[in-house]
């Protein structure tokens, strides 16, 4: 069985100690409270405009892979134009 | 800035007109009563200045809800004890030790605890708010924080009911409950039923 003075004498004992550390703020404490506080928490539903241009380029970047990807060819070739005599029979540059 | 010249109803207002001045000297105000709690409820962390910064932070964005019926201490001291609630839920652990772990003047002071006769010496204070931190890390947060309310700040069951916001039958179980494992996380430290346990 326990015995109930324990925590009483042990707590009425560390009430006597004394905290001497300074209460001021730090230097610069208050500053930057101040600055944080003024420039504004970051709302919770982040900005419509932000969020889309974001989006916006994740979308670019992805139709820019899959042209490279169904154009492959083209790129293996080196972007050389061979334009065959039949090309040039079958439409003609008038 | 003196606590004398500050008038706080009119810092009150600047800072809700977005006056980063008004802002800084109701910091300066309120910081000894913010870390003064801070200490209380969370002593042995280090990141005492974030928290505080935490605080301070709710207490400017939550300023339009201040409605003066209360004093602002009262309001801010409220806003730094959940604060300091959350943080301990968030970092809560427990670890196990034992009077192996203690350091010397911790085992001096838990022997004058243990022995009837022995009453701790003034002079082993801080030994025993070290060794009563330790116990304390045992605690849920809500248990811990009631008790140090109520045994440690000598606060009223009244008092803490405002400063939490709990309703007084809910502060007393838990301080029943936090008493109790305190004097049997104490008891277990007794060499004798350590051993008579293991």
């Amino acid at each position: 069985m326990p015995n109930p003075d324990h925590w009483e004498k042990l707590s009425d004992c560390a009430r006597a100690a004394e905290d001497h550390r300074d209460l001021s703020a730090p230097f610069g404490f208050s500053t930057r409270v101040a600055a944080l506080w003024a420039a504004g928490a970051r709302p919770l539903v982040p900005n419509m405009w932000e969020w889309m241009s974001v989006r916006s380029v994740a979308v670019a970047l992805g139709v820019m892979a899959l042209t490279l990807a169904f154009n492959s060819d083209l790129f293996s070739r080196g972007f050389s134009i061979e334009v065959s005599v039949i090309d040039t029979i079958d439409g003609p540059i008038l | 800035m003196d606590e004398d010249e500050l008038d706080v109803p009119d810092c009150i207002n600047r800072v809700r007109l977005r006056d980063e001045d008004a802002a800084r000297a109701l910091t300066e105000h309120l910081y000894p009563l913010v870390i003064k709690i801070i200490r209380s409820h969370l002593p042995r962390r280090g990141d005492e200045q974030d928290l505080a910064q935490d605080v301070f932070l709710k207490v400017f964005s939550r300023l339009d809800q201040y409605q003066g019926d209360v004093p602002l201490s009262h309001w801010v001291s409220r806003i730094a004890l959940t604060t300091c609630l959350d943080r301990l839920r968030a970092q809560m652990r427990r670890p196990e030790w034992r009077m192996a772990d203690l350091g010397e003047t911790e085992a001096e002071i838990l022997q004058s605890t243990l022995r009837i006769e022995n009453e701790p010496q003034p002079g082993q204070a801080l030994a025993a708010r070290d060794l009563i931190e330790k116990l304390l890390d045992r605690l849920k947060p809500e248990d811990r924080l009631v008790i140090t309310l109520l045994d440690l700040e000598e606060k009223s069951v009244a008092e803490i009911r405002d400063l939490t916001g709990w309703g007084e039958s809910a502060v007393k179980v838990r301080a029943f409950r936090a008493r109790r494992k305190m004097r049997q996380l104490i008891d277990l430290l007794e060499p004798e039923n350590r051993n008579a346990k293991s």
